[in-house]
């Protein structure tokens, strides 16, 4: 995906920024050292304070997702609303709405990686039909499957990392234990991410795809709950999950999401340099970032936002990041 | 030497919280963390756990009877009967003393280094590389967390817990 269809969706989506004010530096998300940062283009004053506006409408939430769509279609026979419902409002009692959000959230952020593959795969399929000059008829069946399989938040969500690589529910087995007896992470004082995200995975699957079915449930043969089953693994699940706990911002009470562009400001434990707010449009609902530093953002220099006053211990947790220069 | 024009240069009076600050020098730092808010956490049954042992009673403050809870030393302080600081610094120098030594976690470290991919699906290349990062990340993290319970045992210091916890201070040597 290119910067200029990423660029194209920012504006279709009413997501301002001051262009002349920061520059966005994303390198390569292949690459092991990849890096991404956010940077003051000249000296911006404490004064000029919003630098991005994002209208509530473009960021990634449970509530804006496809699944969600799916799961409120009304002509849908799907046995994934009520059964996912109970799955999520089981977690809520058994946890507190904090961690709730973020299994729902990374459900959702794969159910809509998994219609964009789906969506790409049907689209190179319609191309070689037509290369082939099948018939119309085929061709019309096609179209219609990509349509409601397309996905609003494509350009944005291609953006992102397939997982982080060090959050903690991607490190491998026995690699913690190794490396962080002792710690808050190596005793279990704070939550076995890895081991949460399997629990929630596990809770998931057995609501999405169930092997027996409930009394007056019938079974369905559909194509992209077959399809989703075998794309659904533990893998994608974490590597989702990692993206949404690294990056989901609170965009309103009890609202929590993806935020394109403020989630690209990297961690300052103590100084940061800007923070995420609440938007000064009237007319349509919006976050903003804004400048908090009282001396101003100096050009040249990387802007910082802070994701909260944490030790190094939950910073690797939920981000996959120590922050050396962090005094705890 | 040569300082820039009309900026200000600081000194630090030391990682302290902004009611230390407060208390012994009369101002606050917008910017400064609470050592207190975000040390290492402790678990209510090693409070239990100690408390029966040092205050040799069989009452115990409620707040310490779910095992599953974890406190900050600043959750503790409130918690705890006045003047049992140093059951509180004994939690903390037994949570000090269950960090594997710095030779010890070294040795660790080159053992996961040599150890083969496992079950990292990846390049040979990147497999290195995600290896060698994971473990700068747990020897930072491992220090942060040391360094702040260092900082909590000498916040709770009084001469009285000193002499009781003499014996116990030995291992400070082990992180020097």
């Amino acid at each position: 995906m290119s910067s200029v269809s990423f660029e194209r969706w920012l504006l279709d989506q009413n997501v301002i920024y001051d262009a002349s004010a920061i520059e966005f530096v994303v390198s390569n998300a292949t690459t092991p050292n990849a890096t991404t940062k956010v940077l003051g283009k000249r000296r911006i004053h404490h004064r000029e304070n919003i630098v991005i506006r994002i209208p509530f409408q473009a960021c990634f939430t449970f509530e804006t997702s496809l699944l969600f769509a799916r799961m409120n279609e009304k002509a849908s026979k799907r046995r994934w609303k009520k059964r996912l419902e109970r799955v999520l409002k089981k977690r809520t009692k058994q946890s507190s709405i904090v961690l709730d959000w973020l299994s729902a959230l990374a459900l959702a952020l794969c159910f809509e990686r998994f219609c964009i593959s789906q969506s790409e795969r049907k689209q190179l399929q319609q191309q070689q039909q037509q290369q082939r000059a099948s018939s119309q008829n085929a061709e019309k069946k096609i179209k219609k499957i990509n349509e409601t399989m397309k996905s609003r938040f494509e350009p944005y969500l291609k953006t992102l990392n397939e997982c982080e690589r060090h959050a903690m529910c991607n490190w491998e087995e026995g690699e913690k234990e190794m490396l962080l007896r002792g710690t808050d992470v190596g005793m279990d004082y704070v939550r076995d991410e890895r081991e949460a995200a399997r629990r929630e995975y596990e809770s998931f699957r057995a609501a999405l795809l169930p092997r027996d079915f409930e009394e007056g449930e019938e079974e369905e043969d559909d194509e992209e709950e077959n399809s989703f089953a075998e794309y659904f693994t533990l893998a994608r699940y974490r590597g989702s999950r990692s993206v949404c706990s690294s990056r989901a911002f609170q965009i309103a009470p009890g609202l929590v999401g993806l935020m394109p562009l403020a989630d690209l400001f990297n961690h300052k434990s103590v100084g940061n340099d800007v923070a995420v707010c609440e938007g000064d449009d009237e007319t349509t609902e919006t976050v903003a970032v804004s400048v908090v530093k009282q001396s101003g953002a100096q050009k040249g220099e990387e802007l910082f936002n802070t994701y909260g006053v944490l030790s190094n211990t939950d910073l690797l947790n939920s981000y996959g990041f120590c922050d050396k220069k962090g005094i705890i | 030497m040569v300082f820039a024009i009309k900026k200000e240069l600081f000194n630090t009076y030391g990682v302290l919280s902004n009611t230390d600050l407060l208390n012994s020098y009369g101002f606050c730092d917008k910017n400064a963390l609470d050592v207190a808010a975000t040390a290492p956490r402790i678990t209510g049954l090693s409070v239990r756990q100690r408390f029966l042992m040092m205050a040799k009673t069989s009452k115990l403050p409620d707040a310490f009877r779910e095992d599953e809870e974890t406190h900050t030393i600043e959750e503790v302080t409130r918690l705890l009967p006045p003047g049992r600081e140093d059951i509180l610094r004994s939690v903390f120098l037994h949570r000090l003393k269950l960090y594997p030594s710095q030779k010890e976690f070294e040795r660790a470290c080159e053992a996961y280094l040599l150890s083969g991919g496992g079950d990292i699906k990846n390049t040979r290349e990147n497999a290195a590389s995600l290896k060698r990062e994971r473990v700068e990340l747990a020897r930072i993290c491992r220090q942060s967390e040391m360094n702040c319970l260092e900082r909590a045992i000498e916040k709770l210091t009084s001469k009285a817990v000193l002499a009781q916890d003499r014996e116990d201070d030995a291992m400070f040597s082990v992180f020097a």
